[in-house]
């Protein structure tokens, strides 16, 4: 089963998808070397394989020069607040969902399924519309209420909740521990890994969620999140100064990347409890 | 009657509702809500300030227009290309990692899974400066090869087929990843079993993996043509929708009629097509669902 008895075909894919794999990273490797690089010699031809010589300069800029400092709160805030609130939000659904019977219950799982597939981007403008009428735009209500309820997570909440015996409901209830009470005091204990996986994704998606962050900030700087901030440096300049550019564009990959490798675990778990159970 | 009836139905059931409720209400209004105004929108012709009801006028629009049909065009090209090769590459790299020492496998799910957690802003800038014909490492490729310099963010025939390659990558590692988890899954005396019989990879992928994980494929299929579908990340920040609107998808196109041309009653019939393409997925989804399930009893 190891890499020595393995065919000649089996090689070359190997061999392939190793190369392939380098590929895949050289645009990130190129760009955290990049943001080390002063402005000119990242443009460089011959290309610096390694910065030479490394600096810190790009970085003191963008906190001296962007309000980057405002960048990174609005985006930890909104992340977080989202994430804390999907949680809530998609585990008491996913509960009722896998434990209560209820009338209606079948309309809204398959509300659901299918609302899994229909994306924000499609309906952006009558919400944006919405947003501004209630005067939230700007606003932190602007960007986190709207991506509250994630079908994804009411999902993976009831794939969780399903896998807890009825029979400890059962049991708990004899002795006298009601249904609400048992969510609190044991349903959310137990269903703690998919809650893991959950936060992370939601963290992770609300991070990235750039378009609607785009539509929802002001013309003031200091209300951009990460991914907007960068987007709007330089915007429509001929001169970039890329070096300022890839050092923001570092501060918004690295918290990720850093969430990644920590967390590894749970995101196998998540994606594929997502997946497996069709 | 009536009433009697919903308040014994409230009465049974008031708990699982306010468990329910918060996801229900802002579902209804967040998400519902819009897509009903989208489709009200599209039927009336919203520029200048003005709101005159104007029936299909703003589909007829669409449908006899070039610029908005081959946005149509272009991004079911974009579903339809960028999909099977993820599929059929996520197969091929997951069946040829799955068996062998876990940290080899971990590190190759590692590095393509990398571009998929970061930013699609991030992924397109890099991508951007680096396909650059006057500042980008391809300028220097290029003269190493002895070629001209060539502007691959702007041609006519191979910058939407450049698309379909990025967005290939910064997606493969999630179908890698869902393959990985699924293929370690089938039972080690199947594949042993393929093995002593004398079968090749190309057997065990043939008779053992590519049927096993049809379940992983149809959803992989599901997901990605619906991420595909609204591609606009990629396409404002490497090609603008340019050159000669040839990398225009209709995402990019609702964008920039929504909220740089504000003519909204076009931008919303772009959504609501949108939608509809999405209840097909849908509609796939449930047939798939239903024939698992059958399947399992």
């Amino acid at each position: 089963m190891r890499l020595k008895n393995a065919s000649k075909l089996d090689l070359i894919s190997n061999f392939l998808i190793v190369l392939f794999c380098l590929f895949s990273i050289f645009p990130i490797y190129w760009l955290f070397i990049g943001s080390f690089k002063f402005s000119t010699d990242i443009i460089k031809i011959p290309p610096d394989w390694i910065p030479n010589p490394w600096t810190l300069e790009n970085y003191k800029s963008v906190f001296a020069s962007q309000p980057a400092l405002n960048w990174i709160a609005n985006s930890v805030i909104i992340s977080f607040g989202t994430a804390v609130g999907i949680v809530l939000v998609s585990a008491s659904a996913g509960f009722a969902l896998s434990k209560m019977q209820f009338r209606g219950k079948k309309i809204l799982f398959s509300f659901v399924i299918a609302s899994l597939l229909i994306p924000m981007e499609i309906y952006i403008l009558p919400l944006y519309k919405l947003i501004v009428s209630i005067g939230w735009k700007g606003t932190l209500w602007g960007y986190i209420v709207p991506n509250l309820a994630l079908p994804f997570g009411v999902y993976l909440m009831k794939n969780f909740f399903d896998t807890i015996p009825d029979e400890i409901i059962e049991a708990a209830r004899i002795d006298g521990c009601g249904t609400t009470r048992f969510f609190f005091q044991f349903g959310l204990p137990l269903a703690k890994p998919g809650i893991g996986a959950l936060v992370i994704m939601s963290v992770i998606r609300i991070w990235n969620n750039y378009l609607w962050q785009l539509l929802n900030a002001t013309n003031d700087p200091k209300s951009y999140t990460l991914p907007v901030g960068i987007t709007k440096l330089f915007e429509n300049q001929v001169e970039i100064d890329y070096g300022l550019k890839f050092a923001a564009a570092v501060l918004t990959a690295l918290p990720l990347l850093i969430v990644f490798f920590a967390f590894q675990k749970y995101f196998t778990k998540g994606i594929s409890a997502g997946a497996v159970k069709g | 009657m009536e009433v009697f009836s919903i308040n014994k139905t409230l009465k049974k059931n008031w708990q699982a509702y306010l468990f329910t409720a918060p996801f229900v209400v802002l579902s209804a209004v967040f998400m519902v809500y819009p897509i009903f105004g989208g489709f009200v929108n599209s039927l009336y012709n919203s520029k200048w300030g003005s709101n005159v009801f104007v029936g299909f006028a703003n589909y007829a629009k669409i449908f006899s227009k070039d610029i908005y049909l081959l946005s149509i065009r272009n991004s079911l090209f974009l579903v339809a290309t960028v999909v099977p090769l993820l599929i059929v590459f996520g197969l091929l790299i997951a069946g040829s990692i799955f068996d062998k020492v876990p940290a080899y496998v971990s590190g190759v799910r590692i590095c393509l899974y990398i571009p998929v957690i970061i930013s699609m802003v991030v992924m397109s800038i890099i991508w951007r400066f680096i396909l650059d014909s006057q500042t980008g490492l391809i300028r220097y490729f290029t003269m190493q090869l002895g070629l001209e310099s060539v502007d691959v963010l702007s041609n006519i025939k191979w910058t939407l087929i450049l698309l379909v390659f990025i967005l290939f990558t910064m997606n493969i590692g999630q179908c890698v990843l869902l393959y990985v988890a699924d293929m370690i899954g089938i039972s080690k005396e199947l594949i042993e079993a393929c093995r002593i019989d004398g079968g090749s990879r190309w057997h065990m992928f043939r008779y053992i993996l590519i049927p096993l994980t049809k379940p992983t494929t149809v959803f992989v299929f599901i997901t990605q043509a619906s991420a595909t579908l609204k591609t606009f990340i990629v396409i404002q920040l490497l090609t603008k929708g340019g050159p000669n609107f040839k990398t225009t998808t209709m995402m990019f196109l609702l964008y920039q009629e929504a909220f740089e041309n504000s003519n909204t009653g076009v931008a919303s019939a772009i959504g609501v097509l949108m939608f509809l393409i999405s209840l097909l997925l849908v509609t796939f989804r449930f047939i798939s669902l239903r024939r698992e399930e059958n399947k399992a009893k």
